[in-house]
Order: C-alpha cells, then sequence, then structure tokens
C-alpha cells in the first residue's frame, strides 16, 4: 500500500551506521544508508502521513544515513516510550515526522529550509 | 453485502469537504495519494476519517477534533494557506507556487495520548 522510496539501501539493525539509544534499542527501527555521513539521524513517523514520506524522500536522494521508525504501526507499549523517551530528552513532544539529531537537538515536521540546513 | 471502502470513495469524500469550505485538494497527485492512502487505512481501522499526520487514541470521542477535516483546518488555512497535513489548501496557496512545508501543532498537548 505504501511505496518504498527510490535509491533506498536498508539494512538490518546492527549494521549500520546510525546509532540508537540503549532506550531504544530493542525498537524495530529501519536503517536507511548513505555515503553523506556526519549526523546521527533518527526519525520518528507515520505511514500516512504526506510530510513524514517527504522528509524520508528528502534524507535518501540527499544520500544521509538515518533510522526510522513508523510508530502508528508500533504497539501502545512502544508509543509511550517513545513519547517519554522525546519528552524527557528534548523537553517536546512530538509531532511527525520528528527527526532526533545526535540525540541533543531535534526537528518537529518537515520545512525545507531547515532540513537543508541540517545537512550542509 | 455492504461495499468496502475505496480510494475512490476517500477522493469523493474530500473533494466534497473542499468543495463545501472553498478549499481545494493538494495538487501534488503522490502526496495527495499518500495521505488518501492514510485516511482509507484509518478509516479501516477506525470507522472514521481520523487525520493521517496525527497519532490515534483508537477511541471515536477523543479523535472527534482531528477527523478529517480536523477542528484546526479553518483557522490553520486561514493563517498558512494550508491544513496540517496540507491536504486542504486555499486556491490563493496553490497559485503561489509555493511548497506547503509542516505547520505548528495547533492541538493542545494534553489531547493527545499519554
Amino acid at each position: 500500500m505504501f511505496s518504498l522510496f527510490k535509491k533506498k539501501k536498508e539494512s538490518v539493525q546492527g549494521s549500520s551506521s546510525t546509532i540508537i539509544p540503549e532506550t531504544l534499542a530493542k525498537l524495530p527501527f529501519i536503517h536507511v544508508e548513505g555515503e553523506n555521513k556526519g549526523k546521527n539521524l533518527i526519525m520518528i513517523s507515520l505511514t500516512t502521513c504526506g510530510f513524514c514520506k517527504k522528509a524520508m524522500q528528502f534524507l535518501t536522494d540527499k544520500g544521509v544515513p538515518f533510522a526510522y521508525l513508523y510508530l502508528d504501526k508500533e504497539n501502545p507499549a512502544t508509543k509511550k516510550l517513545l513519547r517519554a523517551y522525546v519528552s524527557e530528552t528534548f523537553d517536546t513532544s512530538i509531532t511527525y515526522p520528528f527527526l532526533m539529531i545526535d540525540n541533543k537537538k531535534w526537528i518537529s515536521g518537515f520545512l525545507r529550509i531547515e532540513w537543508e540546513d541540517l545537512i550542509k | 453485502m455492504k461495499r468496502s471502502l475505496t480510494l475512490q470513495d476517500v477522493r469523493t469524500f474530500t473533494e466534497k469537504a473542499a468543495a463545501k469550505k472553498g478549499w481545494v485538494l493538494n495538487p501534488d497527485d503522490e502526496f495527495l495519494t499518500t495521505i488518501l492512502e492514510g485516511l482509507l487505512g484509518n478509516f479501516q481501522n477506525l470507522g472514521y476519517y481520523q487525520c493521517p499526520c496525527r497519532i490515534s487514541w483508537d477511541d471515536r470521542k477523543k479523535d472527534r477534533d482531528i477527523m478529517c477535516p480536523c477542528a484546526y483546518s479553518p483557522a490553520d488555512i486561514e493563517e498558512y494557506g494550508h491544513c496540517f497535513c496540507a491536504l486542504f489548501l486555499t486556491q490563493d496557496f496553490v497559485d503561489s507556487g509555493k511548497e506547503p512545508n509542516s505547520i505548528p501543532e495547533r492541538r493542545p498537548d494534553e489531547l493527545f495520548p499519554e
């Protein structure tokens, strides 16, 4: 139902350059590989959201490695864990797409200019 | 036997909702299809058109304000030219040629699941 992204190379967890924080390590993040390394990017997405798809396509097109998870496909315990993690770590709530940058900064939503700055 | 909902049904629903409010649907067909598929999936799972850009309570009463078109869309469209999902746009926004971007969440935090 949901189309995959062009040029995407996925790998199983553990062999990726994207590091998942220990608290979230057991969650089924999908890793997308890329050559344009530099920042550790983890995205929380919804399968149903147009901006999420756009954001993932943006990173994929730029060759930036990242890991993502579709929160709407997860069970209530995972949803609760992620919301609590984001709240405690970044003192904010999640809107989609939600991007964690080096586990220090975050971007909520897809604003192209902001995402362009991110990968400079 | 009851016919199951199709993507075309969802498209028709959103077209009618847009026409009623004087809005238009996002002209980016790929973007639009993602949202329409999301609405279709949500309807099939929940029985109502839950906003595809927000997480659901899976409870009709608690999700009432984010059933599409959501309670926040008139104000968002007035201020930004498109709704939170960028499903509904003003004709002026379309004519401007600008790309819709995410806008701030107008729904209060306390209305989301914990």
